[in-house]
């Protein structure tokens, strides 16, 4: 049974002077710009062998001095690769010069950050949805594509033209952030109607604190714009987060019995098992 | 004015009607290929529905239903990985490849079992349809039926082994079918609106520290 490329590959090639087998029918156009076929319908030849699917690609809005979040999103991939899957984070090469992210290439087990030249949401995400099928091709884990979504390109983007369908916004308790918060969610469902999106609540000290938090959230969001936000738990920022952040060095590798190192896995876990439900994100 | 057709049609033919009916009842689903070997049988007709979502569509005739959802999953199971193949390698078909594959079923009748078993899917995953056979002017023609969802909510007075007889219906869904829900992807994201963790208060604890080496 063929089940490689290019076992099936002239089958997609345009027809020499030969006539095709009556046996086979291509992929093709409609059926209407083919030719008239017999009534003799046979078996067409498979496809090749599985090529998986790409990873999906998460969006996560952050700030272009927005040192913490970066540092969350930055953990979350490395503890995203700690279970096991794929993980990589993209941001747009203006952040080569700011102190967002560590050094570009690879990282600690198996995780990359890459740099895109995009300058729009439509670039990034085309940047993310070719990393997403190259780094799908080696992962027989699946993964996550995590990519810095600068709120501006959001926000400036002619409405529902964003192409992220799968975004996850970091917000602490606070009400000032939890309006925040909602002014962003607001923005991407203006951007993308069918936008899935979720939310860790971050900088909490108790469980019920960010549940509260989220509940208020999504209350209100959900009242408002129609939206259900999904839960992707909560983070917390410790002092091990900021010495992480000022050292540039994973949490969870550093410190994995912190809280923090405990709340990133949790919440690692959530995407991770969300993204594997997933085709493309 | 059509008549029931009499006998078993060929499977070609019957194949073709099926073909020509889904143009009614489903326009927007673009047939691509006929019997398209999949893993281990042919799918009669392989199709790409308006969201660019594969529709692997099959057909069986009378006590054929269980056999055809084991093959229908298995369908859904051989096509999710290989979305990225035919992008690649046939672009011009027009796949999305963040859609799930759907499948149609198509028999004469269905047992009150499959009805139920296609419950446990998301909505839209798994379609059935009902069709028979008819002759108009000598000619083979399918009137098609969609079992609506709201026909499985109906079937707990009827016995357990039972099955659902084909009833007269025309080509196009019932005006008071209920209106399509949106097609869920094949695992349904989590229950939203709910807080998740898989934290305790104990996690969040902060360890004892090593005292600082006084110098």
């Amino acid at each position: 049974m063929p089940r490689d490329l290019a076992d099936v590959f002239h089958y997609f090639l345009p027809e020499t002077g030969t006539e095709a087998e009556p046996t086979q029918e291509l992929l093709g156009g409609s059926p209407e710009r083919r030719p008239a076929r017999s009534d003799e319908i046979g078996v067409t030849r498979p496809v090749p062998a599985a090529v998986p699917p790409p990873l999906p690609i998460l969006g996560v809005p952050i700030g272009s001095r927005d040192v913490l979040r970066a540092a969350l999103a930055w953990n979350l991939t490395i503890e995203t690769a700690r279970l096991g899957a794929s993980a990589v984070i993209l941001a747009p090469a203006v952040d080569a010069t700011s102190p967002l992210w560590p050094a570009p290439g690879a990282g600690p087990l198996g995780t990359e950050l890459i740099l895109s030249s995009a300058t729009n949401l439509a670039d990034l995400h085309h940047a993310a949805a070719e990393t997403a099928a190259r780094r799908a091709a080696r992962a027989r884990r699946g993964g996550i594509v995590f990519v810095r979504i600068p709120p501006d390109w959001l926000e400036e983007g002619d409405p529902e033209t964003n192409p992220f369908r799968w975004l996850l916004l970091l917000t602490s308790a606070n009400r000032r952030d939890l309006d925040e918060a909602f002014a962003m969610a607001e923005t991407v469902v203006a951007s993308n109607p069918v936008a899935e999106v979720g939310v860790t609540i971050h900088g909490v000290t108790t469980i019920d604190e960010a549940r509260r938090g989220f509940e208020t959230l999504s209350r209100r969001v959900q009242r408002r714009l129609g939206l259900d936000l999904s839960s992707y738990g909560l983070l917390v920022d410790d002092l091990d987060v900021y010495r992480a952040i000022a050292a540039q060095r994973p949490i969870g590798l550093a410190h994995p019995q912190a809280p923090a190192a405990r709340a990133l896995m949790d919440v690692a876990r959530l995407l991770y098992e969300d993204a594997r439900s997933r085709v493309l994100g | 004015m059509a008549e029931s057709w009499t006998g078993l049609p060929e499977r070609p033919r019957l194949r073709r009607a099926i073909r020509h009916g889904l143009r009614t009842l489903e326009p927007s689903i673009r047939i691509v290929a006929e019997g398209f070997l999949a893993e281990a049988s042919a799918i009669d007709l392989l199709g790409v529905g308006a969201e660019g979502e594969m529709v692997s569509l099959r057909i069986g005739r009378d006590e054929d239903d269980r056999a055809l959802l084991t093959r229908s999953l298995s369908d859904l199971a051989w096509l999710r990985p290989r979305l990225a193949d035919f992008l690649k390698l046939a672009p011009g078909l027009g796949l999305e490849p963040s859609t799930e594959p759907r499948a149609l079923i198509v028999c004469p009748e269905f047992s009150r079992e499959i009805m139920s078993a296609i419950d446990v899917f998301p909505a839209g995953a798994i379609q059935l349809l009902r069709y028979r056979c008819l002759t108009r002017q000598g000619q083979l023609s399918v009137m098609l039926d969609p079992v609506a969802p709201v026909e499985h909510a109906e079937e707990g007075d009827r016995e357990a082994t039972g099955s659902i007889p084909p009833e007269p219906c025309g080509m196009n869904p019932r005006p008071d079918d209920p209106a399509p829900s949106p097609r869920p992807r094949l695992t349904d994201p989590p229950a939203t609106s709910t807080f998740r963790t898989g934290l305790t208060e104990a996690d969040l604890q902060l360890v004892p520290r090593d005292p600082p080496v006084a110098h």
